[in-house]
């Protein structure tokens, strides 16, 4: 029938492909398109809803949830990594304050020298640290050194506030020695103004009440002194008892610091 | 040989040696009288407290000690306010958490 007419071939080759080929290509399409569906919601479900999120800008919190979900060795290590990075990130930058702390203070520059040094190896021990994390890839020689960031160094709940305690104990050191030296000066003073016809009697019991706080500054110094000194980062208990018991006398301290103002503001006026 | 009629020795030499002595005594003498003259005249020791001088010195002294109770009040209040600072500090680090996550 088809033989001798080439017209008709052409005619029925077109129709084969409109008929036939088009609608099988389609479904062609539909069922990869339907394959690649089900592979994606196949990782999804593998490995958590954060699956496509960037690791890189996670916080510690959410690395680990990510670490916990993740069904991927290779994501695993990398969420640890960027948990381990933001440890470290947060500790050196408390360190950084409190090397500003201790440069700002109006401390003796040895005590200065000593406590910077203290900061100063923390940052190397916990940069060391970020260092072995990030050249490591076997997951539990990361998790390791993950706690160690914490139990080695312990920086919020002992070194930073036994370096606080230890700049206000230097700090308050430093000031009752200048009122204890200013002391002389005030009582000559008064007998100067005394002499000139001036009643002094609000300057003599200031002077008497700053002697008196003077000697409640000084107990107190000694107990936090001791206290902030013996801390160790190895004995956690006992730090934590040290950290309160001196932290209370700095604040005996520091309220005695305050009625000596007002006694000198009363001499000043005088 | 034995002189009959031996030469008068010459006290010249022992009349100069008393003079010699004389001068270095009047030299003396007046060197310690000028000198105690110029310490009482106030002349040529400069450091020497004159009546006048003296309440300039107490008047500074008594600026000095109130110039001083100013600094040291100030130091004191700054010292306080720094207190509050560091024990604020040693509170909010004691908040954090600083404990090793579970993994």
């Amino acid at each position: 029938m088809l033989k001798n007419n080439p017209t008709k071939i052409i005619n029925f080759v077109s129709v084969f492909f409109l008929v036939f080929l088009i609608p099988v290509s389609v479904y062609a399409e539909e069922d990869m398109a339907e394959a690649e569906r089900q592979a994606a919601e196949k990782n999804a479900t593998s490995s958590g809803s954060a699956a496509l999120i960037d690791i890189s800008t996670l916080s510690a919190d959410q690395a680990i949830a990510e670490y916990n979900q993740s069904g991927t060795g290779d994501r695993k290590i990398e969420a640890l990594k960027q948990a381990a990075k933001k440890y470290v990130e947060s500790r050196l930058a408390t360190l950084e304050a409190l090397k500003s702390a201790i440069e700002a203070a109006n401390i003796e520059s040895a005590k200065k020298n000593v406590l910077s040094v203290e900061v100063q190896n923390r940052v190397s021990a916990i940069n060391l640290l970020r260092e072995e994390i990030q050249n490591q890839n076997e997951i539990d020689q990361i998790k390791s050194r993950i706690r160690l960031i914490f139990s080695e160094n312990k920086i919020y709940s002992i070194f930073a506030p036994k370096i606080r305690g230890e700049i206000a104990v230097a700090r308050l050191s430093s000031i009752a020695g200048k009122i204890e030296d200013l002391k002389p000066k005030i009582n000559s003073l008064l007998l100067e103004k005394k002499n000139a016809g001036v009643d002094t009697t609000s300057g003599q019991s200031a002077l008497s009440g700053i002697e008196n706080q003077l000697k409640t500054i000084n107990d107190s110094l000694r107990i936090a002194n001791d206290r902030f000194s013996a801390i160790t980062l190895t004995n956690a208990t006992a730090a934590k008892i040290y950290i309160s018991d001196g932290r209370e006398a700095l604040i005996k301290a520091k309220n005695a610091l305050g009625e000596i103002n007002k006694y000198l503001a009363v001499i000043n006026n005088l | 040989m034995v002189e009959l009629y031996p030469r008068k020795k010459s006290k010249k030499p022992m009349l100069f040696l008393v003079l010699f002595v004389a001068l270095v005594i009047v030299s003396i003498v007046y060197y310690l009288t000028h000198n105690k003259n110029s310490s009482e005249s106030g002349v040529d020791n400069l450091e020497t407290v004159t009546p006048e001088n003296q309440p300039d010195d107490e008047e500074e002294a008594t600026v000095n000690s109130v110039d001083q109770i100013e600094q040291t009040l100030k130091d004191s209040q700054d010292s306080f306010s720094a207190l509050e600072d560091d024990l604020k500090n040693i509170e909010v680090y004691q908040a954090e958490n600083d404990s090793a996550p579970s993994i």
